[in-house]
């Protein structure tokens, strides 16, 4: 048979969902293809949502019309603050999503749309005509055709389990793998390499002795996610905490001659940021005591989760390690940890937009992009769902930069870094992280999100008045002096507040560190504002300074974003390069200066080189 | 490719010999057109490279001077391209012909510093190099020779490299903390911050405060030597250029009456201004000469004041003596071979002092001694090979990462929290960066995880 839509999405996971929304809230005929239904929107791994650098991107997707920030606030079941005393900007969430709700719902949600057709097919080829795009094959003899194709294929792309010396292709454990179409995508000119990520084990609940492990609850009136959540109450069910001993790094030690990281039956990369607990014994044999969390998956299951003790050793010594953690000694084990290893396409074949630039309205998004992470794939699917869109209604696509987003800064950076490892979001990876906060996504995002179009006209009109009357009241706060009158500084001693002996801007009251927007009234006529605003009217105010620097910078980054790199430029000509700089530019392309700067392996040396070489092409100094 | 480039390299004007200078692709092709052996059997198509060629330099049939050819073919060179040195007999007018004659064939002219700048771009050299070559070529000294050269080593690197790895220390710890919260990993104290940052910091000040000195160094010290007339100012200056005469400069003076010449004195070049002597006088011509005195004197770095032993200390020499800036004179007791007129009594103690005779040459080594001492503020032992930032671009960099970490300290001392002292100290890592190299965020992440177990 055969069938025409607009947008085809290949994978159902957090990626594949958000494309399908995205394209169906524009008014797209979208099919999504799944190889089972039921394992929509799946969690493969942890059911942790946000923590740093996520949850700023969960907030960015949330703003442009995504769904994963809203679905967590409504289906979790704690949500907790992180990062309380380190400053506003590195203030984030972190939830714990009932694993079962967010499947199910994620799939009514799903269905819900007209002009979404959920298909169980397994994809096995690329139907292309002038590298361009047709649609694709299935399995079993089907041809689906459509304007534009979106691959989230996650790891099911020749996925391959292993479980200590034994191994069995599946895209997770106990689910196929699509062994066809990495070799289609070979066949049309893109470059296929593999990853390798890891997962814990599950445990059954009844088996943990709860009186060896800590509680650790979150909050009980929670901020939120998603700038559109409105919630009076929130689940607040424990995690538990415990901790390696002498005894687990010995059993560890003992079993790593059976580590396939050892044995070399993993040769591929996996997170540096994920270590496995083989891993964290090889590289830290003096340290004694890890965390290990026990995470419920959700309120429908007694399932487990061994956070921290991520590992694809064999099953006896998997059971022989836990066994040492205090609380776990009569641990029954529902599903062993396993390492996956899966193909990935080179990110640098892509565009801004997530099109390839091989083939034409092909786009790719979470972990076919080299990427780990829920929150990444879900920000990925939104922008490839909102550009694939636009390119077929021939519009121009909508593209995040560095300086407004970390999702811009994930774009870039998986466009133009070397790829050593699969690539997590991370606050240190942004220069701007206190402009790029959590709390003010639904603020730097609004205008792109009025180009996305996928958000409701309404919400989006309705932040816009709230985002002016901030800027208005922080403009009013600056403007407005007190004065050192008798009245004043009485009224700030009975505040247990410094007096003042020289007039003062309101501005600087509230930048004291024990000052808010409400108690400053005694001098100021303050206004009803609705709590979001009010966080924001005190965030500018009291870290102007320190904004105002980084504007500084940021507007040094757009002066290289300027210095434009001639499209004819022919990297071996310049000599002076290093041999690494010159194959990554190469292979990067970088448009303009700005994007050199994140390209591994060029160094500063290189960058004055590529300048002046330029300069001295512009002069017509060269032949 | 870039294009063929020649310049004159040597300075314009009379002089032994003059260079004109070629490179690129077509060096030799150039050199083909315009130059003939005085060997005739010998061809200028295979001339060996690093070879010295005798013969002459024509344009078209018109021959313009009897030249030495040298012959440097790449990649060895210092530009890493063909290159060309024609050594003509000095003088401004053969030397420009000849340039003009490699325009005509098919060079272009050279802009400032554009050999260098080859040689950067075709990777010779990095950029902290190139500049140590431009501030060789304008070193007056010894010791800024030296300077230069031990840039050109990477010391100033390697020691930006040892202040840089400080900072990234405390960024990598206050990074790791906010990056991964859930680690368990201990928040860095404060006071540990703020003193790990003042090891920093105390390295780049003590950078910065050889810079006065760096540059003194290699610009020369302007040293005027004052007096009334009859003193002895000339003489002393004599006296001194006798000591070096084998490295003297003679720069024609801009005024009849202020006489600069160059001197070095254990490494240090001084330019030494001989002034016209200072007195009250209605004598116009003089009078603007003894203006100009004044004006070399407030601009001096160092002011030698002479006196007479032979004759009375009079109240106009106290004037201008009380006038200057004690701690850049010193006082030189001249004509100690004659009797004894003058009142010592009347120099006070907080002078430095030099009895010489410049005469009989007496004391001259003292005094040499003592102006290096002041000048540097060290003893002449101090060794040739620290590092002296002399450049101001390493300057104003160092000062834009000290200002930096004082920063970062002032946040630390007023309690803000760890996501801002990570901003400020984004600007200290970033002045160093420019300096040498670069660290990228790649580089703090890299260093996360050599330092802290993270990840779950």
């Amino acid at each position: 048979m055969t069938e025409k839509c607009d947008i085809i999405v290949v994978g159902g996971g957090h990626a594949g969902i958000e494309a399908t929304l995205a394209a169906a809230r524009l008014g797209k005929k979208v099919t999504l293809f799944t190889m089972n239904i039921d394992c929509i929107a799946m969690m493969s791994c942890n059911p942790a949502m946000g923590g740093p650098g996520k949850s700023n991107l969960m907030a960015e997707t949330d703003i442009l019309g995504g769904e994963i920030a809203k679905h967590t606030d409504e289906h979790n079941l704690q949500i907790k603050n992180l990062n309380t005393t380190k400053g506003v900007s590195s203030k984030v969430l972190r939830a714990q999503a009932d694993k079962h709700h967010y499947r199910m719902k994620m799939r009514e949600k799903l269905e819900s749309f007209s002009n979404i057709t959920i298909r169980q097919e397994i994809v096995s080829e690329l139907i292309l005509e002038n590298s361009t795009i047709m649609g694709v094959k299935t399995e079993i003899f089907n041809s689906y055709f459509a304007l534009a194709t979106i691959l989230a294929t996650g790891t099911f792309l020749k996925g391959k389990v292993i479980i200590g010396d034994f191994s069995y292709s599946a895209g997770r454990q106990g689910e196929n793998s699509a062994e066809e179409l990495s070799n289609s995508l070979r066949e049309h000119g893109l470059e296929v390499f593999r990853f390798q990520t890891a997962t814990p084990p599950r445990i059954s609940k009844n088996s943990i002795d709860f009186s060896k492990v800590e509680e650790m609850f979150g909050e009980d009136m929670p901020n939120y996610f998603s700038v559109r959540t409105k919630k009076d109450e929130n689940l607040n069910l424990p995690t538990w905490l415990t901790h390696t001993t002498i005894e687990t790094i010995e059993m560890v030690k003992k079993n790593l001659p059976h580590s396939p990281i050892v044995k070399g039956t993993i040769e591929t990369h996996g997170p540096r940021h994920c270590p496995s607990i083989d891993r964290k014994v090889i590289n830290f044999p003096e340290k004694i005591k890890h965390q290990i969390f026990l995470e419920q998956e959700s309120l429908e299951s007694s399932e487990i989760y061994v956070n921290g003790f991520t590992t694809s050793m064999p099953a006896f010594a998997q059971e022989e390690i836990l066994k040492t953690i205090p609380g776990l000694e009569k641990v029954e084990i529902m599903r062993y940890g396993y390492a996956i290893e899966y193909d990935y396409v080179n990110p640098h074949q892509l565009k801004h937009s997530l099109e390839t630039k091989v083939i034409e309205n092909l786009f790719l998004a979470g972990q076919i992009n080299g990427t780990s992470g829920y929150e990444e794939a879900a920000a990925q699917g939104l922008i490839a769902g909102i550009n694939a869109s636009k390119k077929i209604s021939g519009q121009e696509p909508l593209i995040l930069s560095r300086s407004n987003s970390y999702i811009g800064i994930l774009i870039d950076d998986i466009l133009t870094k070397k790829m050593i490892e699969p690539y997590r979001v991370l606050p240190s990876r942004s220069d701007f992280r206190l402009s790029l906060r959590q709390d003010n996504a639904w603020r730097r995002l609004l205008e792109k999100s009025r180009e996305a179009g996928v958000l409701d006209r309404e919400v989006l009109e309705y932040l816009s008045v709230l985002d002016k009357q901030i800027n208005e009241e922080v403009k009013r706060i600056e403007e407005a002096f007190i004065y050192p009158t008798k009245e004043v500084n009485k009224t700030l001693e009975n505040m247990e507040e410094v007096g003042i002996k020289k007039r003062i801007s309101v501005a600087d009251l509230l930048r004291r560190e024990s000052m808010n927007y409400s108690k400053i009234e005694p001098f100021f006529e303050i206004k009803e504002f609705e709590k979001k605003e009010i966080e924001q009217i005190e965030i500018e105010v009291k870290y102007r300074h320190f904004i105002a620097k980084e504007r500084e910078q940021i507007i040094k980054i757009k002066e290289h974003e300027a210095f434009l790199i001639p499209s004819e430029i022919n990297y071996d000509k310049v000599n002076g390069l290093s041999n690494i700089a010159r194959e990554n530019l190469k292979d990067v392309k970088p448009e303009n200066i700005e994007q050199v700067f994140n390209i591994l392996g060029v160094s500063i040396h290189d960058i004055n080189i590529l300048i002046l070489y330029i300069k001295e092409l512009k002069k017509g100094r060269l032949i | 490719m870039f294009k063929t480039i020649t310049a004159i390299s040597t300075p314009r004007g009379e002089g032994a010999i003059g260079i004109v200078r070629i490179s690129g692709s077509d060096a030799f092709d150039i050199l083909k057109k315009i130059f003939k052996l005085k060997v005739l059997t010998k061809s200028v198509d295979n001339l060996k490279n690093f070879s010295l060629n005798y013969g002459y330099i024509y344009d078209g049939e018109r021959l313009i001077d009897e030249v030495l050819v040298a012959i440097m073919k790449k990649p060895n060179t210092f530009t890493k391209e063909n290159m060309v040195e024609i050594q003509c007999h000095g003088g401004f007018l053969v030397t420009q012909k000849i340039l003009e004659v490699t325009i005509k064939y098919g060079a272009i002219l050279a802009e400032q510093g554009e050999f260098t700048k080859r040689a950067f771009l075709n990777g010779r050299i990095s950029l902290e190099q190139a500049e140590s070559i431009m501030d060789l070529i304008h070193s007056t000294s010894d010791r800024s020779m030296s300077n230069s050269i031990s840039t050109l080593q990477g010391k100033l690197s390697e020691k930006i490299s040892e202040i840089k790895t400080q900072l990234l220390d405390v960024i990598s710890h206050v990074n790791v903390v906010i990056d991964y919260p859930e680690e368990g990993i201990d928040e860095p104290l404060p006071e540990n911050l703020y003193q790990n940052l003042g090891f920093a910091k105390k390295s780049i000040e003590s950078l910065l405060l050889t810079y006065q000195k760096g540059k003194k160094i290699k610009e020369g010290i302007k040293t005027a030597i004052i007096g009334k007339p009859n003193v002895g100012k000339s003489s002393i200056l004599n006296a001194l250029l006798k000591e070096e005469r084998a490295i003297v400069t003679h720069i024609p003076g801009t005024t009849r009456d202020i006489i600069e010449e160059n001197i070095h004195i254990h490494g240090i070049s001084l330019k030494l201004i001989d002034t016209a002597g200072i007195r009250e006088t209605d004598d116009i011509i003089e009078q603007m000469g003894i203006d100009k005195s004044m004006i070399a004197l407030e601009s001096a770095d160092l002011v030698l004041f002479i006196v007479d032993l032979s004759r009375e200390f009079e109240t106009d020499e106290r004037a201008l003596l009380e006038s200057l800036d004690v701690s850049k004179t010193i006082i030189v007791m001249n004509k100690s071979d004659l009797k004894l007129y003058l009142d010592l009594k009347l120099i006070q103690e907080k002078y430095k002092k030099v009895t010489i005779s410049a005469i009989q040459e007496n004391g001259l080594e003292q005094l040499e001694k003592t102006i290096y001492e002041l000048i540097l503020n060290e003893k002449i032992e101090a060794k040739m090979d620290d590092i002296l930032i002399d450049n101001i671009r390493h300057k104003t960099a160092l000062e834009k990462s000290l200002l930096g970490i004082k920063q970062v300290q002032e946040t630390i001392s007023n309690g803000f929290p760890l996501d801002l002292i990570a901003i400020d100290l984004k600007d200290a890592i970033d002045g160093l960066s420019e300096i040498t190299g670069e660290i990228t965020n790649e580089d703090i992440l890299d260093n996360i995880f050599k330092k802290f177990c993270v990840g779950k």
